[in-house]
């Protein structure tokens, strides 16, 4: 029974990426608590159980780690939606993005996101950063109080 | 006792008058005598010797004389109410008579009988005897002369009386007449030297011929014109017509012949030649005087020396005529403008408003030919200048061409005022300067398009620069992407192959790891490159060393292990960019720790300097800062060193030295964008110097 283990949602279109990435979180076991978006409307759907996530467990995921270039709705406007929304605003969010770009890193500590990750080129460094990550968020962050159903 | 203006001796012709005293007193025995009022003796005739030789020779008888000649001077002299005669009887007993002559209210003299005894009179002879015993006299000779003494009825001295009060009376009006004539001579004299003196201011002469005798008279004047010594050459007709200019000589003879035939006076002007051959104008005015008959009997004229007025007046048309030259023949539009309105225009006036002069006569009034927005304007300079507000003035107006075009003009005008300050007429020069106009117009037309195309060019350049950036975004976000997918899964190949893979097949996957890494550098590199040619860079005080500090710090876990010796002097702070100079910091640091990485130990030095007195090598300049950066590193060939700063240049190969040769590129695109210029000294194996200097400048406000 997973209902009660807090989640990882990645929201990542590149399948590549979403496929190194859970390759990096399988190296220490937390890939089964992944959750795809592959883009911003999706994300949503997911943080707020709508669509193809309207049945899915009650339960914000102990950390989004979220891509800034993605079709239909970008990794930014995700962020503004969660921070903008009274039920969402306390869920993490890292930005997990290949922009180094000052612009993009200036609009999301802005919006009051938690981490900001560049996703090194060097395949070790990245298992490395996403193993960090997953680990830090996913089980050694004390999650802020879940909201009452 | 007044002073006489005149003499008797003036009027009266004394000699004569002695000639007919000398017969009076040879008729009879009563002598006469004329004295002028200070008691000298003018006339004398029939001296009585008792008088001369004895009672005036002795001292004692001669003061009873002398008192008498005082009594009768007394009575006689001082006031026109004297009498006509008075008789006295004197001290020593004999009378006289005396008649004093007055002329024009002057009193000249007196005139005397001589002594006598009336012949009542008792004569003691007893006391002349006396007199002579007393004083001494001759006593026969002295009673004999008693005896002399004329002894007269009352009758014979009252007849005589008589006849010398007339002839007193008629030799004062002798002497009247002479005053009178004398004073009329005066006058004359005068008036004729009043006369020359006028003619001789007017340099004029006069002349005139008497017709019947022949006779030709010419004023000092006329000599004077003809230039003439009077004293050596009379007046006459050759010499006038002589004097007369050759070429003037028939126009005179014309006139006089006119003149005698309708007898009118007539005029001329003409010129008088002069020996030295000096040309002289006068002007003439003469009159014929005709008889009862019409016979003519006397040509008279003055003649005026006119030369001066003459040339003056030459001086003035010729004044006039170069005016009108200038005017009728100027390339300028000009016009005179009379208080009336009325306008005189000259031919560049007519051609640049396209009328006829006949035409323009019909219509010449400025509202017609002036463009309508001009004239309020126009009208209030005019007024300004006719109040005396100003003299003239100078401003741009529009005429209108007889087709209808504009003309631009630029207008000089000036008003000339009379002798007492009343407007005269308007000067008014017009310069054509619609060319000019629409050349100005041109002009601006032109700058404001390329203004337009700056703009738009910006506006170009802009969005170029945009969509590079987003281009560059892309780059960014979506060339790491697959570059990351490439390093992965070849990782990943690795470790799932591991076993199946001999040497050869993880040297490969091992190529495929360092080419991505360079591959990433090359990407951050180039984003790096193309940020700071976009981003204006910032003016603000930079604290050079804490720059430099930041450029270091990244440097430390890379140069762990290594000897290097920092030699780092003092820097100044300048105005730019931190975070660019960081940038520039970091790349030439990150060059000398890289090429200096065989050297034990390796010696890196950095300072500034002043780089005004042209520490650049380009001798003297503006005010700036040097800073170097010295390595003791592998150096290069200075015959490179143009290639030094360009994009993807290198001077190493990436087996020897790695890098994408984009970071001098940068460092001198930074520098030049902040106003500075960066150069290099160096030589193979023997290290290098890097150099960059920055303008001292003010921090611009924000």
């Amino acid at each position: 029974m997973m209902i009660n283990v807090p989640g990882i949602l990645l929201a990542e279109d590149n399948p590549n990426d979403v496929e190194l990435t859970i390759e990096a979180l399988d190296q220490h076991n937390l890939a089964n608590r992944v959750t795809v978006a592959h883009d911003g409307v999706e994300a949503m759907e997911y943080l707020r159980r709508e669509g193809a996530f309207k049945d899915r467990e009650p339960g914000d995921p102990a950390v989004v780690l979220l891509d800034i270039k993605m079709p239909r709705k970008d990794g930014l406007e995700v962020l503004r939606e969660i921070r903008s929304d009274p039920a969402l605003k306390k869920v993490p969010v890292v930005i997990l993005t290949s922009s180094r770009e000052e612009q993009d890193l200036i609009t999301s500590y802005d919006l009051g996101v938690n981490a900001y990750v560049v996703k090194p080129v060097n395949f070790p460094s990245f298992i490395d950063a996403v193993k960090q990550l997953g680990v830090f968020w996913a089980v050694i962050n004390e999650r802020p109080p879940n909201r009452v159903k | 006792m007044r002073t006489a203006e005149h003499a008797l001796a003036d009027l009266v012709d004394l000699d004569r008058l002695q000639r007919a005293c000398d017969s009076f007193a040879a008729t009879g025995d009563i002598g006469l005598f004329v004295l002028d009022p200070g008691g000298t003796i003018l006339v004398a005739a029939g001296w009585q010797d008792i008088c001369t030789q004895f009672h005036r020779a002795h001292e004692d008888t001669l003061k009873g004389c002398l008192e008498s000649d005082a009594r009768i001077n007394q009575r006689l002299v001082d006031g026109l109410d004297a009498p006509e005669h008075y008789a006295y009887q004197c001290a020593n007993g004999l009378w006289d008579v005396a008649f004093p002559l007055i002329i024009a209210g002057e009193h000249l003299g007196n005139v005397f009988t001589g002594q006598f005894f009336y012949d009542d009179d008792e004569i003691d002879e007893a006391a002349f005897r006396q007199r002579a015993q007393r004083l001494g006299f001759d006593e026969p000779a002295y009673l004999e002369a008693l005896a002399c003494v004329p002894v007269l009825s009352h009758e014979r001295v009252a007849r005589t009386i008589s006849f010398l009060a007339d002839f007193v009376g008629m030799l004062a009006d002798l002497g009247l007449s002479a005053l009178r004539q004398e004073q009329e001579h005066e006058a004359l004299t005068q008036s004729e030297e009043r006369l020359k003196e006028a003619q001789r201011i007017a340099r004029l002469g006069h002349w005139e011929l008497d017709l019947v005798s022949d006779r030709l008279d010419w004023s000092d004047g006329i000599f004077e014109l003809f230039e003439i010594d009077p004293s050596r050459f009379g007046a006459s007709y050759k010499a006038f017509l002589d004097a007369i200019h050759p070429e003037d000589r028939d126009a005179v003879d014309r006139a006089y012949s006119a003149s005698l035939e309708n007898k009118q006076p007539y005029e001329i002007s003409h010129r008088l030649l002069m020996k030295d051959g000096r040309v002289k104008w006068v002007h003439e005015k003469c009159r014929t005087d005709f008889d009862a008959h019409g016979k003519p009997l006397r040509f008279v004229g003055v003649m005026r020396d006119i030369t001066e007025r003459r040339h003056a007046e030459e001086a003035l048309a010729e004044s006039e005529d170069k005016f009108r030259y200038m005017f009728d023949h100027s390339a300028v539009a000009r016009s005179i403008t009379q208080p009336s309105g009325e306008i005189e225009v000259n031919d560049a006036f007519l051609e640049m408003v396209g009328y006829t002069r006949e035409e323009i006569g019909e219509l010449a009034t400025w509202q017609r030919i002036s463009h309508p927005d001009d004239i309020a304007r126009r009208e209030g300079i005019v007024a300004s200048i006719v109040s005396g507000e100003r003299t003239s003035a100078r401003f741009e107006q529009r005429y209108l061409h007889k087709n209808g075009t504009v003309i631009w003009t630029d207008v000089a005008i000036t008003l000339r005022r009379d002798a007492d300050g009343n407007p005269d007429y308007f000067m008014t020069t017009i310069v054509n300067i619609t060319e000019r106009k629409r050349a100005e117009e041109e002009v601006r037309r032109l700058n404001a398009e390329l203004e337009q195309r700056v703009l738009d060019r910006t506006a170009q350049l802009d969005a170029a620069n945009k969509e590079l950036e987003t281009f560059a975004y892309s780059v960014s976000h979506d060339l790491r992407a697959p570059l990351r997918h490439i390093s992965g899964f070849s990782e990943l190949l690795a470790t799932r192959a591991a076993a199946s893979l001999d040497d050869k097949g993880r040297h490969y996957v091992e190529t495929i790891s360092a080419s991505v890494r360079q591959m990433g550098v090359l990407i951050d590199d180039l984003l790096q490159f193309s940020r700071t040619g976009r981003a204006e860079p910032r003016s603000e005080t930079v604290d050079m060393e804490q720059a430099l500090a930041e450029a270091l710090l990244p440097l430390q876990r890379e140069t762990e292990g290594r000897a290097i010796e920092w030699k780092i002097g003092r820097l100044p702070t300048v105005v730019g960019d931190h975070a660019l100079l960081r940038q520039v910091w970091a790349n030439l640091l990150g060059n000398a720790v890289k090429f200096s990485r065989g050297r034990a130990p390796a010696r890196i030095e950095v300072g500034a300097m002043d780089g005004t007195a042209g520490a650049g090598g380009d001798g003297g300049g503006p005010a700036q800062d040097v800073f170097f950066v010295r390595d003791n590193g592998v150096g290069f060939d200075m015959q490179y060193a143009h290639k030094l700063f360009g994009v993807f240049q290198r001077l190493h190969s990436s087996a020897e030295f790695e890098g994408t040769g984009i970071g001098l590129a940068n460092v001198q695109r930074i520098i030049s964008r902040l106003g500075g210029r960066v150069w290099a000294e160096a030589e193979l194996d023997e290290g290098a110097a890097f150099y960059f200097a920055l303008p001292r400048r003010k921090e611009k406000p924000s």
